[in-house]
């Protein structure tokens, strides 16, 4: 039979308490148990708190717990869910609308280069955020710039929808 | 796992129902108040089902959404300003020995006075010795929840017992 230490015989009583103990190591506790009064004391203090058993959690909060989760969820996947829809927009319907800003931002821009040389870099800075990186066939979904994403950014596809409408794209 | 992750909620009410009474029992190991130890575990399952796309699975769901349910009960009881006091008042030693002794109401006497004994232990060698003996976790992982190596969880665990004892033969 197994000579057992204190200290592992110690560690190995919740498990005798549940009875997840096989033999032979059953047996090589309860000897040691037999022979030493401290670990024969311990053993009473663990057998008794398992006979307590852990304290039921209250009634309800399964419950509680299970409708605050969903809730929260639900709350944290709405707006989620919103700027998917938003990021998720077809590229044909950006370019478009980006062709739009380009078509109206450049007769105005035309139109100050002739008279404020002062701005116009700050214009030329704004026409070339405007122009830059059109989207590409080959890119995919979450790849490259969109011109004018900054500007387009936020509207919804109603917005969108109603600003091609006025322009007869 | 993966269903709840998705945010699945009948997976994620699986979760809950599977692992609630654990986390209620650890948070209340820490702030010995039923409310409150309410409070602190809904509010760990919240954090855990927002932070679900962080738990890697390297370690047992329960461990991980058991150190969460640490971490809050540790933050209400920094918060919190009143002291509980102490249930021993409740449980007295055991039957009147002018009655016939019926063996088993002795037992169960004494079994509901070292549940409190338990309460009266400081945190770390309350929670090695609940963890240990309610839910049979090993000591590496109580080591993990209670922010310590395994072998001082172990020492935790003895200490607590020894402690115990002490106060059960007093």
């Amino acid at each position: 039979m197994n000579e057992m230490t204190c200290d592992h015989v110690l560690d190995r009583l919740p498990e005798l308490a549940a009875e997840r103990v096989g033999e032979p190591d059953a047996g090589a506790i309860r000897a040691h148990l037999g022979g030493c009064a401290a670990c024969a004391e311990a053993w009473s203090v663990v057998s008794l708190l398992a006979e307590a058993g852990p304290a039921p959690a209250p009634p309800g909060l399964e419950a509680r717990l299970q409708a605050a989760v969903r809730s929260d969820q639900a709350r944290t996947a709405a707006p989620a869910a919103a700027a998917g829809r938003r990021r998720s927009m077809p590229h044909w319907r950006l370019a478009a609308a980006a062709g739009i800003v380009l078509a109206l931002a450049t007769p105005v821009l035309m139109d100050r280069m002739g008279t404020e040389s002062g701005v116009l870099s700050d214009d030329l800075e704004v026409a070339e955020a405007l122009t830059e990186s059109l989207p590409s066939p080959w890119l995919g979904e979450d790849e490259g710039m969109v011109a004018g994403a900054p500007v387009l950014d936020g509207l919804s596809d109603e917005a969108l929808e109603q600003l091609l409408e006025e322009m007869g794209g | 796992m993966e269903a709840a992750r998705r945010g699945d909620p009948a997976a994620q009410d699986r979760l809950v129902s599977r692992h609630h009474e654990v986390a209620w029992r650890v948070a209340l190991g820490v702030l010995k108040d039923e409310d409150a130890a309410a409070d602190a575990v809904q509010d760990a399952f919240l954090k855990a089902f927002r932070s679900l796309d962080g738990f890697r699975g390297d370690a047992r769901f329960r461990t991980w959404l058991l150190s969460i349910v640490v971490n809050e009960a540790r933050g209400a009881l920094r918060r919190r300003t009143r002291r509980r006091e102490s249930g021993l008042d409740d449980v007295g030693p055991v039957a009147d020995t002018a009655a016939p002794v019926d063996r088993e109401v002795v037992i169960r006497d004494e079994a509901r006075r070292a549940r409190a004994l338990v309460e009266d232990l400081p945190e770390k060698q309350r929670l090695a010795v609940t963890l240990r003996i309610d839910e049979g976790l090993s000591f590496r992982e109580i080591g993990e929840l209670i922010g310590s190596s395994e072998g001082a969880a172990r020492v935790n665990y003895h200490h607590g017992i020894r402690r115990l004892r002490e106060k059960m033969t007093e």
